[in-house]
């Protein structure tokens, strides 16, 4: 990404900082974090690339952790649909621990991107949520957007922002 | 792997980048053949600076695929941006010198090149499972 693609994306994500009632969940294999901006409007970040949430010490959950059965639920393993029982495996064992403990006290503290679209977000909980940039194509890899918005969705790739309307 | 085992790699040359299917191999040697093949089984990334030079997700992915609309063939040798930047970019890395490996607080193995490039793999969740190994060439 350019210096100016650069420029717009850290303008738009800037309303993210101070955001609260900080949410995760997904919808199927799409990953969504609910955001309350400090304008009051609400906002949705949406990793399809790798990421990853750690603390100073350890990663504590990744994308792929949403393929992984908990331990209860591994003697249905054979369906391949399993993991996407809500509740069946360790991103959304996570998600839901995530949201009932911090939902209501944690704040975004800062947020960075990279000159290659990798996004880091701080949390006041002292979590950093990591997404990186997964492929040098133009797929996408993160949306940011404002739930019933008019704003067009920023979508990054692995080739900057989309441009292309109606994406 | 602990830090120690995967320093044999310090100082060798990069010789040569395999695909495998979903599977992707560096093979290391010293000047007399000796060396170490890494095989990884998890996302990692190459990189020059700022700039990501392939990723192990570019081995399903090309230019303008859509997997909601698109049929394709990902595992056709040459079809995926994985595969082209093997066609078109790999001469840059092979050839270059480790100077360093090390595994990072949140167990990341960092290969760094003598040219600046690094490879960093990652692991893929928080299941204790295997994400690369390091065998004896040959």
């Amino acid at each position: 990404m350019n210096q100016s693609e650069k420029e717009i994306v850290e303008n738009r994500i800037r309303a993210l900082l101070g955001s609260e009632k900080i949410r995760f969940g997904r919808s199927i294999d799409v990953i969504w974090i609910a955001l309350k901006g400090t304008d009051g409007r609400d906002y949705a970040l949406h990793p399809s690339a790798f990421f990853r949430v750690c603390d100073e010490n350890r990663v504590l959950v990744t994308k792929f952790d949403m393929y992984w059965l908990l331990p209860e639920y591994e003697t249905d393993a054979d369906d391949d649909d399993a993991w996407d029982v809500q509740g069946h495996n360790y991103f959304d064992d996570w998600a839901k621990r995530f949201n009932e403990e911090y939902s209501d006290t944690v704040t975004v503290t800062s947020i960075a991107v990279k000159e290659n679209g990798d996004m880091t977000v701080s949390f006041s909980n002292s979590m950093v949520l990591e997404i990186l940039i997964e492929t040098t194509t133009d797929c996408e890899c993160w949306r940011f957007f404002e739930y019933h918005g008019t704003d067009r969705h920023l979508v990054i790739t692995g080739k900057g922002i989309r441009s292309k309307e109606g994406e | 792997m602990s830090e120690q085992s995967i320093s044999v790699l310090q100082n060798l040359k990069l010789k040569d980048i395999h695909r495998e299917h979903e599977y992707v191999a560096f093979t290391f040697a010293a000047d007399d053949g000796t060396g170490y093949i890494l095989m990884i089984y998890t996302f990692f990334r190459i990189t020059d600076g700022n700039r990501i030079l392939v990723t192990e997700t570019d081995v399903f992915l090309k230019d303008g695929f859509d997997d909601d609309l698109d049929e394709f063939e990902w595992d056709e040798p040459g079809a995926n941006a994985f595969d082209q930047w093997l066609r078109d970019g790999l001469p840059g890395i092979v050839g270059q010198s480790v100077v360093s490996a090390e595994l990072n607080k949140y167990n990341d193995l960092i290969l760094r090149f003598s040219e600046g490039v690094v490879l960093s793999v990652y692991s893929e969740s928080t299941e204790d499972r295997e994400y690369w190994d390091l065998k004896k060439k040959g």
